[in-house]
């Protein structure tokens, strides 16, 4: 099982590694578009100080989703994913292969954003960043497993490009970033409930603002990974279905 | 010849359309077995429901009269379903790892042995990217033999391919049946179903004929396959 893991893992690395282009926009994303908020913010350090958290929970999320839905989409129309699934590799692993292989990718890229972030904001580095390791590790983890989800529902890259505002839109708006989850109209805030950006966020502009400890944002530490767990869930069935085709 | 894969009653639907119909067919084991027909027939569909990418809706598959899993057997798909931005090595050792071959030297000498059998030894660190239609066909079908099948299924293996590789492609196929390996191949060309050792012509999901090439010519009291098998489509085959 170790070694099947491993080789999807290997395989993610090896083509990332190979495609300059992508690998180039992998970092090249972040930066610019980090540079840009810089610029536009550098003035205003208390418009900063609020959007900071919004900025690392929303970039993180986007950056993975976009990088895992993309590559597996294109897994599935090369015809390798339905190759691969014919060997002895089972679905999960295949999952946590991919999740491995683009974790690197997903952490190079919330690095630059986080980094950029606090930088701005003069973070001073305390025991609080490790719960933003944490949050990051979660919304990751999160992220690839929709990607997967979502690029199994969609038939090609264009539909899967599409699902980027059906998926992020009620969230960035639901998640408390314009306006406070607990001023929204009642069935807004259950919704907010429901989606993953709304934990992202509040923890990390917890960790971030207020300087909590760890045991007062494990509530959506918890919520995040149920929402991990959900997504690897679907994806697997999803993956299994088209597997069967049943 | 004894059956050794064998297909009863198997009935197929896409959207409640019915695709394949009863169809019933035995394969005898080490032979060459064409499944020849215009696209759409259901060739394809046919190779699919053997590997489980598909589940009829009634009907069984049974490979020495008992179930089997898809990775006793290898396949080679219609795309070439290899990974472009590796090399011809790392595809091989992608796939050995995934059939569960975790000895380095084992992976070594069965790739070094596919290689020389696709004539792609010199290839081996080049970008699968960067080969050849014809090229990317052979490791194709390479990486369908790694798991050492016993049975191997090769969608339109020839397609693209120039004359002198498919002489090879044949020669090749023929030696795997020496090595009791039974093929079955899709393919719309005739030239193929003339090496084959039986033949199953296919129209709409149904099997029209079945027969060795020499017998569907003889019988339609054609000059060849490609005629007989109008012959077949509008008469009927009768022996």
């Amino acid at each position: 099982m170790i070694l099947r893991i491993l080789s999807i893992a290997k395989l993610v690395l090896l083509k990332m590694r190979r495609d300059k282009r992508s690998i180039g926009l992998v970092v090249v994303a972040p930066l610019l578009i980090m540079t840009l908020i810089t610029f536009i913010f550098n003035e205003k350090p208390g418009t900063l100080q609020r959007v900071a958290p919004a900025i690392i929970s929303v970039f993180t999320f986007l950056f993975t989703f976009l990088l895992t839905g993309i590559t597996f989409i294109r897994e599935r129309a090369s015809g390798t994913l339905e190759r691969i699934l014919l060997t002895n590799l089972k679905v999960h692993e295949l999952l946590i292969g991919y999740f491995l292989g683009f974790f690197i990718f997903a952490l190079i890229q919330a690095t630059i954003v986080t980094t950029f972030v606090l930088f701005m904001i003069d973070y001073s580095i305390d025991s609080t960043l490790i719960n933003l390791i944490i949050i990051i590790f979660l919304s990751a983890l999160c992220s690839v497993n929709a990607g997967i989800m979502f690029s199994s529902l969609a038939q090609n890259e264009f539909q899967m490009v599409q699902f980027i505002p059906v998926f992020f839109a009620p969230q960035i708006f639901l998640a408390g970033i314009f306006v406070p989850v607990h001023e929204m109209p009642k069935l807004l805030e259950i919704i907010s409930k429901f989606l993953p950006i709304s934990y992202a966020f509040n923890s990390t502009k917890l960790t971030i603002i207020n300087k909590v400890s760890i045991e007062e944002i494990i509530f959506d530490l918890i919520i995040l990974f149920i929402f991990s767990v959900i997504f690897i869930i679907a994806s697997s069935l999803v993956v299994n279905s088209q597997k069967n085709n049943k | 010849m004894k059956e050794y894969i064998s297909i009863k009653d198997l009935n197929f639907s896409y959207n409640k359309e019915k695709f394949i119909t009863a169809l019933d067919f035995d394969i005898p084991k080490s032979t060459s077995i064409g499944l020849i027909g215009p696209s759409g027939s259901g060739k394809t569909t046919i190779i699919k429901l053997i590997l489980g990418l598909l589940s009829p809706q009634k009907g069984s598959i049974k490979i020495n009269k008992k179930d089997y899993t898809h990775n006793e057997l290898g396949y080679m798909p219609q795309q070439y379903a290899l990974y472009e931005e590796l090399t011809v090595k790392e595809n091989l050792e992608i796939f050995s790892n995934l059939n569960n071959v975790s000895n380095k030297s084992e992976i070594q000498k069965r790739s070094e042995d596919l290689l020389n059998l696709i004539d792609l030894s010199d290839k081996a660190k080049e970008l699968v990217k960067n080969l050849s239609g014809g090229m990317k066909q052979r490791l194709s079908m390479a990486i369908a033999m790694i798991n050492n099948p016993e049975i191997l299924l090769l969608d339109e293996p020839t397609v693209g391919i120039d004359p002198v590789l498919r002489e090879s492609f044949w020669s090749h196929f023929k030696k795997l049946n020496e090595n009791k390996i039974t093929i079955i191949i899709t393919s719309h060309v005739m030239d193929d179903a003339m090496k084959c050792d039986k033949v199953i012509f296919f129209i709409e999901g149904k099997i029209v004929a079945y027969d060795t090439p020499v017998n569907l010519i003889k019988y339609t009291k054609t000059n060849n396959l490609g005629d007989a098998f109008v012959q077949i489509v509008n008469k009927g085959y009768k022996k």
